[in-house]
Order: structure tokens, then sequence, then C-alpha cells
């Protein structure tokens, strides 16, 4: 991975740890006030009076005001507190339905402080509050694995001593990290329940409120929100409107399905200014639930906003099937006890894995370009993502640079794009891992419009990759040893398909791979095309040892 | 020409030790006591600031210290939590910490990291910029250097005439940068005949 | 300074995969130590940071000061000693006084040719100093 790609990586995972450990902090904090009342007491209550509170135009408008009375330590309370820390709703139903459930008159249940019998609610904080605690974890615990696993560290090195300590002593093992997978599913979930609760969700309502019932209603007040950021401030629409449904009155405040604000306020200012002017208008009733009424089912174009989660789970998804299937194709080494003085040994690290299936074999390349496509896409999609996202909260200044490389990364997306429509060359091998000196029948197919490449090469070829690190910097030179030449070709129709029957060189190294150095061969697929990109592939194939029983 | 046979190669370039262009050894260690162990090497990519600090390490130990080494570097940002806790754990008041790449720690990071070493005897760190702790050498190279490297890795007493000042201009006085080149020249020369 | 000597049966330093690497090796050491050790690895050498990997070794604990002993391994399959341009993998025996890590290395070839196997045949070109004009 380069330096770049680590520094964009870095900073997205940072942006994830700090988010996640604020919200964290919050929500402890607002925890701590409210939790203490699980130890009270319940008490028997009976409702005196309950009424929904109206403040618009200031944040959670709508209010549950609620007046009881219970019996504790031999004297009559009353109490007009509905649960710790409550501080009101944005959502008028649910302000509505909660006066309804506590009717005057009825019987309930409230808890009493046993220290102080004065203080009383009569409910506990949802415990989904405390499963909230959860949601802000995977974001820390994905932006600290990502972190860990970008720079995690390197074995130690020895101190330094002039006396020349043994080569074999620097021998190191090789290690293998499983807790990627986990970190990826992580943002593969989070992800996708966020996709869900942001776009889903509200698209499932949009539906579902096509069967609503088109009501009569009048509004009470429309406003523009205002939500403060640290920089700057995004805009909602916020509404209350009344309507009676079936012979009973209702109130309810959404406007439309999409939740969230985003910039623009004077788009936002003329509908409010709109609905204030006509006051009387439709709204559309959920018949199974009346609390339910909205004024807008159709979607709107912020939704598309809920689209974004999607990147995530894209790249936990992608990154997660990536990791998974190297797992699964390493082999565990065993290096030799002390102590044993001769035996079989296991074929010591670096070395190739034998054929892992018999018969002819369809090599993968070593990235399609579907795959390059879905790569350039993600890293453009998320960088344009935030370029959009800084557009709505008008980070003017911050726009420029960003846009500038968001340009360029969907130009390299045109690019990957019209090399998907390249044609496609596929190879079939008789055994993708041979050893030197070894008969490979080799077939190849191109799918596609042939006729555009000019000419078709197929090479075998194995290259040294030295890899080296001193200082803060590392360097990976890379060198060709060797080139056989498989076929050449011109003609479309031999591009098509055809079959050739190789030998690999038997006199030359096998495949091989420590932490620094590699032997690495591959079948290459090379076709020019002109002004249009060339069909490139790399297909990794493996050299194993000469076979020492022949 | 065969890797192993590279004068140019890595094992061979990290046999070559640091240096002193101003001043010798003695005046260096004086100057580390002065400050009480706790400095930085300073200098720019392939100046030597790793060598420097590999060699301090045995004459710290002829001190009676103990050293401890940490790196950091462009694919290791940062000390693993695993990391830093064993090496805290096993960190001693004798023990003097030699840290290669001490500027890429964050700010924060390294003003905890400092605090934390202050029971340790003492805290060597290389550094592209002057600044995390007070200066014991300003690590910098010359044509000459390279020429009398090159002397002396090839080892016949003769060197390459023009070509280490070309390649040290070219390569802005960076010397690893300049070996690596020289390697690859070495590379394509005539190679030993294969040995069947 | 001890004195260590390791040596294989019939000096021999070329080894086919799978073929038996055996030998004996003499110590005569300075002071007591808690082990020897005879270790089979390969290493790299060349522009990469160096590579290193213990295949097998023999231990020898409590060893007396003054000691012969037999070693006996068996050459793996790979990988094969060679030599790139970039590369060079070697393979050797070494002996071990632990814990003062004095040591005597003896290299040794494993490869079906019992040659060290040269990746970059035939590729050869003249670097001249351009300013002299001369061969390097």
């Amino acid at each position: 991975m380069g330096v770049g790609a680590k520094i964009f990586m870095t900073i997205f995972a940072l942006v994830f740890v700090g988010a996640g450990i604020a919200v964290l902090v919050v929500m402890l904090g607002d925890l701590g006030q409210t939790a203490d009342t699980y130890e009270w007491k319940e008490a028997p209550c009976r409702i005196l009076s309950a009424t929904v509170g109206e403040k618009t135009r200031t944040d959670n408008p709508y209010r549950l005001e609620v007046l009881y009375e219970y019996d504790a330590a031999g004297r009559r309370h009353t109490c007009d507190v509905y649960m710790r820390g409550y501080r009101g709703t944005d959502d008028y139903s649910e302000a509505l339905r909660a006066a309804h459930h506590y009717a005057p008159g009825t019987e309930a249940t409230c808890y009493v402080d046993p220290s102080d019998p004065t203080r009383g609610v009569l409910a506990h904080e949802t415990a989904w509050k405390g499963f909230m605690l959860l949601f802000p974890l995977p974001f820390i615990a994905v932006g600290g694995g990502i972190l860990y696993a970008l720079w995690r560290p390197r074995k130690k090195r020895p101190d330094g001593s002039r006396a020349p300590e043994p080569i074999s002593a620097k021998a190191k093992k090789g290690g293998v990290t499983r807790w990627l997978l986990v970190f990826f599913g992580v943002f593969f979930v989070v992800g996708v329940v966020a996709t869900y609760f942001a776009f889903i969700r509200p698209w499932q309502r949009i539906q579902d409120a096509k069967g609503w019932a088109e009501t009569p209603c009048r509004v009470k007040d429309a406003w523009v929100g205002e939500h403060a950021g640290e920089d700057s401030t995004t805009y909602s629409i916020e509404v209350l409107f009344e309507y009676t449904y079936h012979g009973e009155d209702y109130k309810s405040s959404w406007y439309s399905f999409g939740s969230g604000s985003s910039s623009g306020y004077s788009g936002k200012k003329a509908v409010a200014d709109q609905l204030l002017q006509e006051r009387q208008t439709v709204c559309f009733v959920n018949p199974d639930d009346p609390y339910e009424a909205v004024l807008n089912r159709e979607f709107t174009s912020e939704m598309w906003l809920g689209l974004i989660p999607v990147v995530f789970a894209l790249v936990g998804g992608i990154g997660g099937f990536f990791t998974l299937r190297s797992i699964v194709r390493r082999r565990v080494l065993a290096l030799p006890r002390p102590g044993v003085e001769a035996k079989p040994v296991a074929p010591p690290a670096g070395m190739p894995q034998a054929p892992s299936a018999t018969g002819p074999v369809l090599l993968e390349p070593k990235t399609s370009p579907v795959m390059k496509l879905v790569i350039i896409a993600i890293v453009a999609a998320v960088w344009n993502g935030i370029v959009l996202a800084v557009l709505l909260i008008e980070f003017v200044w911050f726009i420029l640079i960003f846009a500038a490389i968001g340009v360029v990364l969907i130009g390299a997306v045109i690019y990957q794009l019209l090399a998907c429509f390249n044609p496609r060359p596929r190879l079939t091998v008789s055994t993708n891992a041979a050893p030197l000196g070894s008969g490979v029948e080799l077939r190849w197919d191109v799918s596609g419009r042939t006729e555009r490449i000019e000419k078709l090469a197929i090479t075998l070829e194995a290259r040294e990759e030295a890899t080296y690190q001193r200082g803060t910097n590392t360097y990976t030179d890379r060198r060709t040893f060797a080139q056989l030449t498989l076929a050449e070709l011109s003609d479309p129709r031999e591009m098509l398909t055809g079959d050739a029957t190789f030998t690999v060189p038997p006199d030359t190294m096998h495949s091989f791979a420590a932490r620094n150095n590699k032997i690495v061969w591959c079948l290459r697929v090379k076709g020019s095309i002109r002004f249009w990109p060339d069909v490139s592939d790399e297909f990794p194939f493996t050299v194993l040892p000469k076979d020492t029983r022949q | 020409m065969r890797a192993r046979d590279n004068p140019f190669r890595t094992e061979r370039v990290h046999q070559v030790r640091y240096r002193l262009l101003d001043g010798t050894w003695g005046e260096v260690m004086r100057r580390l006591r002065e400050l009480d162990y706790r400095a930085a090497i300073v200098g720019p990519d392939g100046s030597g600031k790793t060598t420097l600090l590999e060699d301090l390490a045995p004459r710290l130990a002829k001190l009676g210290f103990t050293t401890r080494s940490l790196f950091l570097n462009d694919r290791k940002r940062t000390l693993g939590p695993t990391e830093r806790g064993e090496f805290f754990a096993r960190l001693g008041a004798n023990d003097v910490i030699l840290f290669d790449g001490a500027d890429l720690m964050g700010r924060l990071a390294w003003a905890r990291f400092k605090r934390r070493t202050r029971g340790a005897a003492g805290l060597i760190v290389t550094s592209h910029r002057s600044g995390l702790l007070p200066t014991l050498i300003e690590c910098r190279t010359t044509p000459e250097l390279l020429d009398d490297i090159v002397v002396q890795i090839l080892g016949d007493g003769a060197g390459l005439g023009e070509l280490p000042h070309r390649l040290f201009e070219k390569h802005q006085g960076n010397l690893r940068d300049a070996l690596r080149e020289l390697y690859d020249m070495y590379s394509a020369t005539a190679p030993a005949t294969d040995a069947r | 300074m001890s004195t260590l000597k390791i040596g294989t049966y019939e000096n021999r330093t070329a080894f086919r995969p799978g073929a038996e690497i055996a030998g004996k090796v003499l110590w005569i050491l300075d002071e007591s130590a808690k082990a020897v050790e005879v270790r089979l690895f390969w290493y790299t050498e060349g522009k990469g940071t160096q590579d290193v990997e213990l295949v097998d070794s023999v231990r020898f604990d409590d060893p007396p000061r003054r000691e012969q002993r037999e070693f006996r391994f068996t050459a793996p399959e790979g990988p094969y000693s060679f030599s790139g341009k970039l590369i060079s993998l070697l393979w050797a025996l070494e002996l071990v006084v632990l814990p003062s890590e004095e040591t005597e290395r003896l290299e040794i070839v494993v490869s079906p040719s019992g040659h060290e196997v040269f990746l970059h045949k035939g590729e050869e070109i003249e670097i001249t100093d351009e300013s002299a004009g001369q061969p390097l």
C-alpha cells in the first residue's frame, strides 16, 4: 500500500475513532444521570393529568406534561416527572401516544427514590439507551483496528553489538492475523445497519404510505429548524399539523419520511412559508396507527444521502471477502523442534504450495478489471462522498482541494470502466502449480471483440522482488529474469481461442516468498488496442521445485 | 553480477559504520553526558542517523548502560499497545532508549512517551527535524564522505573517480539512495560465470 | 576465544533436495556454556532487507568444554540456493555457542544440480564511468 493511501486510510480511521469516542462520552454522561432510577422502588400511582406541551421553534418542542400521585413513607406525594433527563421530543406523535397511555384517572406504576420519597419517575429510560452505548463501539473498534492493521509494530531489532551474531539468530517467525476479518465484518454490519435506517426504512415507509388515508389537516405552525454544527449550520423543515381521524383528534410533526438535515435554507423556508400561508392542506394518515401522519409522502432528493453508508458496507464486504480468501489460502508451517537430531522437515516458510487441484484449472487474474473498477470506485465514492458531505455543510474552502482529487479519481474510474469493456482473456491450465521442467497445457479464450486488439501476447514470466527498509523509508525493487513467449497473435480468430503446451524452464528458481524477498511467477496477457486502455492481465502461477521422485 | 557478490548489497553497506565529520567519539560522548543522555540525532534522509544510533549502543554499553531499541518508519508509524506495554514493563532505571524515527510519532504521543520514559537513564532519538530533544549531532554528508564509503566498500583502495560526486549531487546528499544506485550499476555488470 | 569447527562427511558442500546433510562438529570452549546448537538455515543477501529462516537444528544442552558430536539433517525440497540481480539465497550450517553466541558457519548449496541456480544468464553489459570512459 502506498504512502498516500496509507495516510488517507489513517485519516479515515481517525475520524471513525474520534467520532465514536465523542459519541460514547456524551452517551455515558447522559446515561449516568438516569441510570440510578433503576434502583428506585415501584409504587402504584394514579394519573391526575397528561397533556402534550408545545413550544414550537425550539429543540424538542413537544413534551409530555404529566401529574400523578402515589403513597410512600406513610404520606401521599404528587409528582410531575415523567422520566429522569426527559427533555421532550421532536416527534409530536410520540408525546401524544404517551399522553393517551397515561390518560387521567388511570392507574400506573411509578418508581420512588427510597432515600427521598418526594422524588419519583413514571418511567425509566428505555433499555435501548444502554444498548445504544454499543453503537459507537464498532466505530472505535473499526477505526482502531484499521490503524493497528496499518501501523502494527514489527519485531524488535536486537541491540547493536560489535560481535557478529549468528545469521541464523535473525530467523523470524511469520505472523498471521485474522482479526482484520472482524473489523471488516463490523464495518460491513455498521454500513448495512446505517443504510437500513438512513435509506431503506424511509423508502419502505414511503411505499407503505401509498396506502395511507388522505385526510384534511390544518397546519398549526411551520418553520425551518436550525442544527448548529462545529463550523456551519444545517436546516430541516419542521411542522405541526392537526387532523381528525375516525372522530379522534390528533396532531403530528412529520413533514416527510426523510430524517436528518442538510444545507440549503431558502428552499426549505419557501416550503415552510407556503404551509403557513395555506394552513389547510391534506395529510396522509396510517390507518393502522392513526398517531402516524405525514404531509409529504414522496421521496425527496435529500433522502439520497441515506445511501452514503452503502460505501462502508461495500468496503467492509469487499475487504472481508479478500481477507477471508487470503486466510483460507494461507498455509500454516511449523518450525522443527530443538533436540531432535534428524527427521524429515516440513517445507520451510516461503515455499510454494503443491497444486490445489488435479485436472484443468481456470486461472484467476491477479486483479480483474471489474475488481480494479470496484476498488477505484469505492475510493472515488468515499472521497467524493466526503466532498458531497462537505458541500452540504458548506465548507467551501475545503471543497476545492478535495474536489480536484475527486475529479482525478473520477477520471481513473472512467479509465477503468472503459477497461471493463475490453476483451477478457481466460486462461485454463492443466495445473496451477507445476514443478520446474514439467509440461503444462494452456488454453486461452478471449471473450469480446478481439478484432480491436492489434497484437495479443501471452508470456510466462518470473521476477525477483526485493523490499528494503532502513530509517523511515521502504523501497521495493523488481527485476524480471525469465520471459517465455507462449503465444504471439495478430489474427483475431486465433486470439478468440487456442492452446499451447509449454515447459517450465528446468534450470531456474521456483516460486518463493519470504517477508522481504520473493520470486514471483505469472502468466501475462497483453493486448494493445489503439486509442483505448490496453488489455493487461497478470495471472499468478506457481512453480514448484523439481519433482525429485523423477 | 550475482546479488551476493554485489559490493553494495545491504549486508555489506550495513557494515560501514558512522564517520564523524567533526570532532571525535570522545567529544560526542562527553556532549551526550552533558545532555544527561537525552538527545536527538538530526539529519535528512540517508545521512546516517540510524547508523550513528546503532554505533552509540556499544559505547553506551561500555559505560554500563543497557540499551533498548525502538523504531518507527513509513510502514509502522505508531507503537502498538502490545509493543508499548511490553517495552514499558521492562524499562529500567539503567536503560538508555535508542528510538529511531521518533519524529513520526504524533505530538501528543511523543509528549506522553517522553513523560513515561523519564525514569530511564536516557533517551536518544533520530529525527528529520530538530526540536524533539536537544541536538546531539546534526548528521550531514559530503561527496568526499560518499567517496570514502565507496572506497571502504570496494576494499581495493581504488574509488570510482568522479562517479560518487555525481551521484551525491543527483541524490542531494542522500547516501542511501546513492549507494542503492551503485548497487544497480554493479548488478548490470558482467556476472560471475555459472558455477556449472 | 573458543575453537569451533563444523564439517560435513567427505567435505560435501552441495546437496540435492532430500539428501542427508551429515557431519561432525567440534568445540573447545573457553568457558562453560549453557548449550551448543547446530543449525541448518537459509538467508538472503542483496538489495532487499535480509530474510533468514531456521529450518532445522539440534541442541546439546550442558555441553562439556570439549566435545565432538555428529549431526544429521535432511535437505528440504527448497528453496534452492540461487542468485539473481536483486536477491541471493544461501544455505548454511552454523555451530552456535549459547549464550555467548560465538559462531562458526559453513556455507552449503541446496539444489537439484548441486550448484547455485543463476537467474540472469547472458545479461551482461559494461558500466563505465562516463567521465573517464573506463569500465568500473
